[in-house]
């Protein structure tokens, strides 16, 4: 290095000195991160992402995985920051699309980076968006690809979007408008000129504190679909209007809601459907009781105009069920799929769910069991409508603060929709008769920060 | 390249020139005047503060105590019939004379002109003199051993000359070192005081009650069950029986289940439990301690407005409701005057920077620097967004104490350290920060030196101007419970 080149790095390092100490400038930089391993004994799962293998005699074996997210946050203020979002998934030996492993290193699910000696690109963009407050009004924004879950238990949607939303706090009223634009075939190129090809989700929720122990909502939810029916959100037309309540009662809490919706499946036929539900908590002895159960009405028919809409099975999830199988668990990482591969409305026919449990703790031992039952609201042709009853427990134990070690166990007695010997069972979800009871017992190692 | 070079010798010669600047600054200590034969109206010390504040300036600083010293002023105030006499001298600390003034005067309005003609003469021959002198002297005694107490306190250079003229007037109590216990354990995460030498402690077990002798001895406690979480323990009293309320903010599954004992004749007698709001005490304007109370809501984790709180038959009393700006909370805030008596509330913001609100609400300063910092935390359930945090709970921290003394400076602790801003926070050391409203900011007046722990919590004694330190000397990791100590230091 010349001492030319020597005085203009002093230079370079003088000025970046006096740049950081210059704290009003200052970016802070936020992490956040997590990091799961679950390994699974179990009949029911392989690994995928979708319903797998409930079948008579089917075959238990074990599988692990993992995922990680780090988030990093550019805070420029506090009222000014960019938020990024990344996930890294992998199943131990990696997937493979066929049985000997020579098609590559990617399965059906994509990205993963489990085969020999690693080394794939497995970096997942979950989230990017600006999230500000502007000055004048006080109002918070969101603009970018960000998470967005519906008051509704995520019966509806519950998902990583493109979009921009607006939250605005005038005392106990909190308001929100938001638009997602989840899905655009138009071509980059298209001589159609841009945003023929879309699907648009239009937001408008309120909600307001009565009181410290009551709070009431309202939601006005649209989706506005011209993708030619692609394979999300199968209809053209949909508003959804819904009530919540989120009350302290005593020693309980109980988050009551329910939405009718409506809106034009295609042409010819119109949706006309709604969702009931509840979600609990009473303390009792150390620790406390949970409850939850929804109603999603169905159709007999098959043409699915009273059958509830969500956008797609993926995108839905109802978490405080507690389940393992019958619904997919609150804490699945890459495979997270229920008997019904996440279609809680069971291919339109509708559902029935009712939950109940308990969790407490004990020092650094944390523990919950839990029972639930589903079937569905109206039954096709010959088939039955109970999909079965799941009886779950957990035991962990927090190594530190942020780090837990779990065990879980699952077991679902099948209900005649499923275990049938003929017509009477579902035949998309249950793929041979008499198919055996489906279990799974689940090793976690979770750490968050 | 040239210029390269000259600009950087002229940068090198104007650093230098600084360090050669500082290295002349004189320190003089003026020790006490005798007044023979009587001191009516503390002369004493009036003559030793109109002579600090004259001889201050051109190159000389003063300082508190002769351990800081390179000259000692000490001077005399004689009356003989009408007449006065002011005399003074000013020795190295190697006990050298290096100068004499006196005046003479009939009467009391003579004495004013006096100190400023006795400070003109010792400042020229200080300069002269000092400068022949310094280097024979000895090195700034810094390290002088019997200075350790009160280097506990450290002044920044800057902020010491703009405040020596006012701060001659404060006494610092060299008797008061700062006193460590012997090492609790566990993780302990509250203390309150009530101006007794007692105080209670809080940690993942219950409420403790701790007497300080030659160690510190755990007089009476009482168990919560596991489920519960302390989040803040403060303390009112004690009333003219002896008996002081306790007040613990706890978490019981989620929601708010504060519990109030009495404690009198060292036993703790539950008064009411299941209270749903969370408490702290505050002495706003560095007056008297007062109860507040706050609510948590179902969607808000601090639900409306702070309220002051009295405590009738079991139940609680809320009345004068404040309005807290956006950040604060019952947890984090406290209010101060300013000299014209206009009133400021002062809180930290969510990144941990120190605010100050005017009382209509409007953000008048923030520190630039980072303060308060606490691992304690409260969770709760958040179903929507469990699938993007892959934890079924949102974490919420509360922060530090902000505390105004009865001079209208506010204290504020400042961890600092290694740590993860997120769900994991892991401070390793602090200092107590001091703060004078100047009318546009808050200017730190002094610190404590860092201790290489986290302060988990601290309550200040207004009585005996002390602080009681809560530290978290070792983390509870796997296997291990943890240990804490608590030190009690004088501030003044």
């Amino acid at each position: 290095m010349s001492f030319q080149k020597k005085l203009l790095a002093f230079a370079a390092v003088s000025a970046l000195s006096a740049a950081t100490a210059v704290p009003a400038m200052a970016l802070e930089n936020e992490f956040h991160g997590m990091f799961k391993f679950m390994g699974y004994q179990t009949n029911a799962l392989a690994g995928g992402d979708t319903k797998d293998i409930l079948r008579k005699d089917a075959h238990s074996g074990f599988f692990a995985e993992q995922r990680a997210r780090i988030m990093y946050i550019a805070k420029a203020n506090d009222n000014l920051k960019l938020v990024t979002h990344f996930e890294l998934d992998t199943r131990f030996g990696g997937i493979a699309s066929n049985h000997n492993g020579t098609a590559g290193y990617k399965g059906t699910t994509g990205n993963d980076s489990g085969n020999l000696d690693a080394d794939q690109l497995t970096l997942e963009t979950k989230n990017i968006y600006l999230d500000f407050n502007e000055p004048a009004t006080g109002a918070n924004f969101k603009v970018g690809l960000q998470p967005w879950a519906d008051a509704y238990g995520s019966l509806f949607l519950l998902a990583d979007m493109t979009g921009a939303i607006g939250t605005k706090k005038v005392d106990a009223f909190t308001g929100q408008l938001g638009w997602f634009r989840f899905d655009d075939n138009t071509l980059a190129n298209d001589i159609t000129g841009p945003g023929q090809f879309t699907a648009d989700l239009i937001v408008a929720d309120g909600k307001f504190a009565v009181s410290k122990d009551i709070t009431v909502g309202a939601t006005y939810y649209n989706i506005q679909n011209d993708t030619g029916l692609a394979a999300t959100a199968p209809y053209e037309l949909l508003h959804m209007v819904g009530v919540n309540a989120d009350v302290n009662v005593g020693p309980a809490n109980i988050k009551p809601f329910a939405a009718y919706q409506w809106g034009e499946k295609n042409s010819a036929t119109d949706i006309s459907a709604y969702l009931l539900g509840a979600v609990g908590k009473v303390k009792a002895g150390p620790g406390a009781v949970n409850f939850s159960g929804f109603y999603l009405s169905g159709d007999k028919g098959g043409t699915n105009n009273n059958a509830f809409q969500a956008v797609t099975a993926g995108t839905t999830y109802f978490n405080p069920a507690n389940m393992w199988l019958l619904i997919r668990p609150n804490q699945a990482v890459n495979t997270s799929t229920s008997l019904t591969g996440n279609d809680i409305s069971v291919g339109g026919r509708g559902a029935i769910g009712v939950f109940a449990g308990y969790d407490g703790a004990m020092g650094k031992t944390f523990y919950n069991a839990n029972v639930g039952y589903m079937r569905t609201a109206e039954a096709r042709g010959a088939e039955k409508k109970s999909l079965g009853t799941e009886v779950n427990a957990q035991i962990g134990y927090k190594i530190y603060d942020n780090l837990t070690a779990s065990a879980a166990a699952a077991y679902v007695f099948l209900g005649d929709a499923m275990n049938g010997k003929g017509t009477d069972r579902i035949a998309t979800y249950a793929q041979t008769a008499d198919a055996d009871n489906p279990y799974l017992v689940n090793l976690q190692l979770s750490y968050a920060f | 390249m040239k210029r390269s070079l000259v600009a950087i010798l002229i940068i090198v010669g104007t650093l230098l020139a600084a360090a050669a600047a500082s290295a002349s600054t004189i320190r003089a200590y003026i020790a006490e005047f005798t007044v023979s034969p009587t001191d009516n109206g503390n002369l004493k010390n009036t003559l030793q503060r109109l002579l600090a504040t004259r001889l201050a300036g051109d190159g000389i600083v003063t300082v508190d105590t002769p351990a800081e010293a390179d000259v000692i002023v000490s001077g005399s105030y004689t009356t003989l019939g009408k007449m006065f006499s002011l005399d003074a001298i000013a020795k190295s600390t190697g006990g050298k004379q290096l100068s004499t003034a006196f005046e003479q005067g009939e009467s009391m309005d003579a004495l004013i002109p006096a100190v400023g003609k006795i400070s003109g003469k010792l400042k020229g021959d200080l300069a002269k003199q000092f400068q022949a002198t310094a280097p024979a002297l000895p090195a700034a005694p810094v390290e002088v051993p019997s200075k350790a107490p009160r280097a506990e306190i450290e002044r920044p250079a800057a902020a010491q000359e703009m405040v020596k003229a006012p701060s001659s007037e404060i006494v610092h109590n060299e008797a008061t070192p700062g006193w460590i216990s012997q090492r609790l354990s566990g993780v302990y995460s509250g203390v309150a005081t009530w101006g007794t030498k007692e105080f209670v402690a809080a940690d993942d077990k219950g409420i403790h009650l701790y007497r300080p002798g030659a160690k510190l001895d755990l007089v009476t406690e009482v168990i919560l069950p596991d489920r519960m979480k302390i989040l803040a323990l403060d303390a009112m009293g004690p009333e003219a029986s002896g008996r002081v309320l306790v007040f613990v903010t706890i978490m019981d599954r989620e929601n708010i289940s504060s519990r109030i004992y009495a404690l009198q004749n060292d036993v703790f007698k539950l008064v009411a439990e299941d209270v749903p709001y969370m408490f702290r005490t505050i002495a706003p304007y560095g007056g008297s301690k007062k109860l507040y109370a706050q609510q948590m809501g179902r969607t808000d984790d601090f639900y409306g407005d702070v309220y002051e709180a009295s405590i009738v038959d079991k139940g609680v009393k809320l009345s004068n409701p404040i309005k807290m700006p956006r950040f604060a909370n019952i947890f984090n805030f406290n209010q101060f005057r300013d000299q014209s008596g206009k009133s400021y509330l002062t809180t930290f913001s969510d990144s941990g920077y120190l605010l100050v609100y005017s009382d209509t609400g409007e953000e008048l300063w923030r520190s630039s620097d980072k303060f308060g910092g606490s691992e304690t935390y409260f969770q709760r359930r958040d179903w929507e967004n469990e699938r993007t945090n892959m934890t079924p709970f949102r974490t919420r921290f509360l922060d530090q104490r902000i505390t105004v003394t009865e001079k209208g400076e506010i204290l504020v602790p400042q961890n600092s350290g290694f740590f993860v801003l997120g769900n994991l926070r892991s401070y390793s050391k602090y200092s107590v920060v001091n703060f004078v409203w100047n009318g546009s900011s808050l200017e730190e007046k002094w610190r404590t030196k860092q201790s290489q722990n986290y302060l988990a919590d601290y309550s200040y004694n207004p009585a005996s101007k002390e602080l009681i330190l809560l530290e978290v000397a070792q983390k509870g990791t796997f296997g291990g419970k943890g240990g804490s100590v608590v030190r009690l230091l004088g501030i003044e």
